[in-house]
């Protein structure tokens, strides 16, 4: 009785694959047989067959109509979306750079003043706070102590 | 115009040759999105988001699979991650039956709709993964290879799950079957 069921269902596998993949000669001769000895396994197969001639005539589906306009409206969309957003950060980025090159050119400006108001003048050496030194001085070790103890 | 043509042409910014291919596309990803979604109203922006992926991704297309399977593939794709988000959304709130179909009034009412409703309302009650291999497959008319590539699943797993969806539509359509047979 078990050995029956199992042939059975090894039979019904069989079946199902025979219309999905091809079958080697054996298993052809196989099902075969047990299509012409078996009613029930006939009576499967024109049910499955039903079933898969009903969902294949499933096709010709379509969206709804001007499918291709409105995707590519919604493509050109996104592009202009794109662009204003690189507008967006491209004008942010000068803003910004115009606010740092101010406040450089401001300190730049008040750096010199009052290097001007404190030392009388606008020179080179006055600006950088040097002195005028020799190169005798610069080597002098007397000096260069006398610097460190002051 | 092939294929490869209409792809070389949208690469070089040929946004018409865009249109070209979602025009001779369409079918398959309308018989796709609708066959695992039904006839609901996301079925059009899912679609739409198919042609925009590709699009936007275009550049990664190598031509290793056609056009139409990797179209495919993002539609079914897509399409699971609607069915998930419906299931989370269904969590929250009780929403009718999807397939908007009650079997059992078909079967005191069968002249009333179309085999084309019922059938289709029969995939509709099929779990997510059973649903995607009979559309591929079925529907589609991929091999059972070319099915089990797009899925990324073993040839022999689409087989087993074709078996079992068949038998849950077979139950599903029994009072049709009867009914013809």
């Amino acid at each position: 009785m078990k050995r029956n069921k199992n042939m059975e269902k090894k039979l019904q596998k069989l079946l199902y694959r025979s219309f999905d993949e091809p079958l080697s000669q054996e298993e052809q001769v196989k099902l075969k047989t047990a299509l012409k000895s078996s009613e029930e396994l006939l009576r499967e197969k024109e049910k499955i067959t039903w079933v898969r001639n009903a969902i294949s005539a499933e096709t010709g589906q379509k969206f709804s109509p001007f499918f291709a306009d409105r995707i590519m409206r919604k493509i050109r969309m996104q592009k202009e979306d794109l662009a204003g957003k690189i507008d967006d950060f491209n004008i942010s980025l000068i803003l910004s750079f115009r606010k740092i090159a101010l406040a450089g050119v401001v300190t730049v400006l008040l750096l010199l003043s009052t290097n001007f108001i404190s030392q009388g003048g606008l020179s080179v050496d006055k600006a950088m706070a040097l002195q005028q030194i020799t190169i005798e001085d610069t080597w002098s070790l007397n000096t260069l102590i006398s610097e460190v103890v002051k | 115009m092939t294929d490869e043509q209409i792809i070389e042409e949208i690469k070089n910014g040929n946004d018409s040759a865009f249109r070209e291919l979602i025009l001779r596309y369409e079918s398959i990803v309308a018989a796709t999105v609708i066959g695992m979604l039904g006839n609901c109203a996301e079925m059009d922006d899912v679609g739409q988001e198919v042609f925009i992926r590709f699009y936007n991704s275009i550049d990664n297309f190598r031509g290793e699979s056609s056009v139409g399977t990797y179209l495919t593939r993002i539609a079914i794709n897509l399409s699971l991650n609607e069915l998930k988000r419906r299931k989370r959304h269904n969590l929250f709130f009780s929403r009718p039956s999807e397939a908007g179909i009650d079997m059992a009034d078909n079967n005191e009412n069968n002249s009333y709709h179309e085999k084309k409703e019922i059938v289709h309302a029969a995939i509709q009650k099929l779990n997510a993964k059973h649903r995607s291999v009979i559309v591929l497959r079925m529907i589609d008319g991929y091999s059972t290879r070319e099915t089990a590539t797009i899925l990324k699943i073993p040839s022999g797993t689409v087989l087993s799950r074709l078996a079992r969806a068949q038998i849950k539509l077979k139950e599903i359509l029994a009072p049709y079957i009867l009914g013809v047979l």
